[in-house]
């Protein structure tokens, strides 16, 4: 009895670190694991196949970034702006050299965008957009050579 | 840093001449066209994006698709796109490892002046077209 207690003692101490220092790191990312999220990836599967439901979300999206601000995106807000026009080629037929998954990524974090009931409601003063933002910095990470291969098309081709 | 700097201030003088000439800009964003896949993207890091949102603006710009830019905003961002595209600045761009070091400097230097020209460009980009 005495000696499965010994045992525990130490094992039972050890698991409530760990658990304190997993909820620190996994805490800024608790928006990639939120309902929300889901419902955007989710969503996006059905949209990825549909060009005007591409069309309707490109154009919420981009008139939802031209009003929010623009602080909490820092230096992936450029990407953000890419992938927007990224749908917009896609939909109308001009740019297809994206991979689904990468299409998949892009169209997900545009859902989560354009959700005012978020993890962090969109309507909340200062904090409304950092869950937005990590999702995005998520995404942006995700299919960043795609983006940059966007780009260098633009540039390019017309 | 300050070298920097200084090197930068020629590409300005250039950059001057530069923003009342369609010609120049037309020249300017074919060469950066042609060298676009022979930079390389890691020294520079998220500011790739911004360096592309500057090449489509003075396009526009040039183009007369868009003139929404303040003189100074349009020649910082005319004088970094010249002093990437320049094989012999500071720090010559052929040298492994650090060549594009110099230029990722300047480059997040005309971000930081140009952030707001470069993010309303990009939202008329996403609507107005």
């Amino acid at each position: 009895m005495s000696k499965a207690t010994t045992k525990s003692k130490p094992r039972a101490r050890q698991t409530a670190v760990t658990k304190k220092v997993e909820r620190r790191v996994r805490q800024p990312k608790a928006a990639l694991r939120s309902e929300a999220f889901a419902r955007a990836l989710a969503d996006a599967k059905v949209q990825a196949n549909n060009p005007e439901r591409l069309r309707a979300l490109f154009e919420e999206a981009a008139r939802k970034a031209a009003a929010v601000p623009k602080e909490p995106f820092e230096d992936s807000w450029p990407y953000i702006q890419a992938m927007l026009r990224l749908i917009r080629a896609y939909f109308r037929g001009e740019y297809r050299n994206v991979s689904h998954d990468d299409l998949l990524w892009i169209i997900t974090g545009l859902n989560y965008f354009v959700d005012p009931f978020d993890l962090i409601p969109d309507e909340v003063p200062f904090l409304g957009f950092v869950d937005d933002a990590t999702v995005m910095q998520f995404a942006v990470g995700r299919t960043r050579q795609t983006l940059d291969d966007f780009m260098t098309w633009e540039i390019t081709a017309f | 840093m300050q070298d920097a700097i200084a090197a930068f201030a020629k590409a300005l003088e250039l950059a001057k001449s530069f923003a009342k000439d369609p010609e120049a800009l037309r020249a300017l964003f074919r060469e950066a066209m042609r060298k676009a896949k022979s930079i390389p993207k890691e020294p520079f890091k998220d500011l790739c994006g911004y360096f592309q949102a500057m090449l489509r603006l003075i396009r526009a710009y040039y183009r007369g698709d868009y003139r929404d830019v303040r003189l100074v905003n349009l020649v910082i961002i005319i004088g970094a796109i010249i002093y990437v595209l320049d094989p012999w600045d500071l720090i010559p761009d052929w040298i492994p490892g650090l060549g594009f070091a110099d230029d990722a400097t300047i480059l997040a230097f005309a971000v930081q002046k140009t952030r707001v020209t470069l993010d309303d460009f990009a939202i008329w980009e996403s609507t107005a077209r």
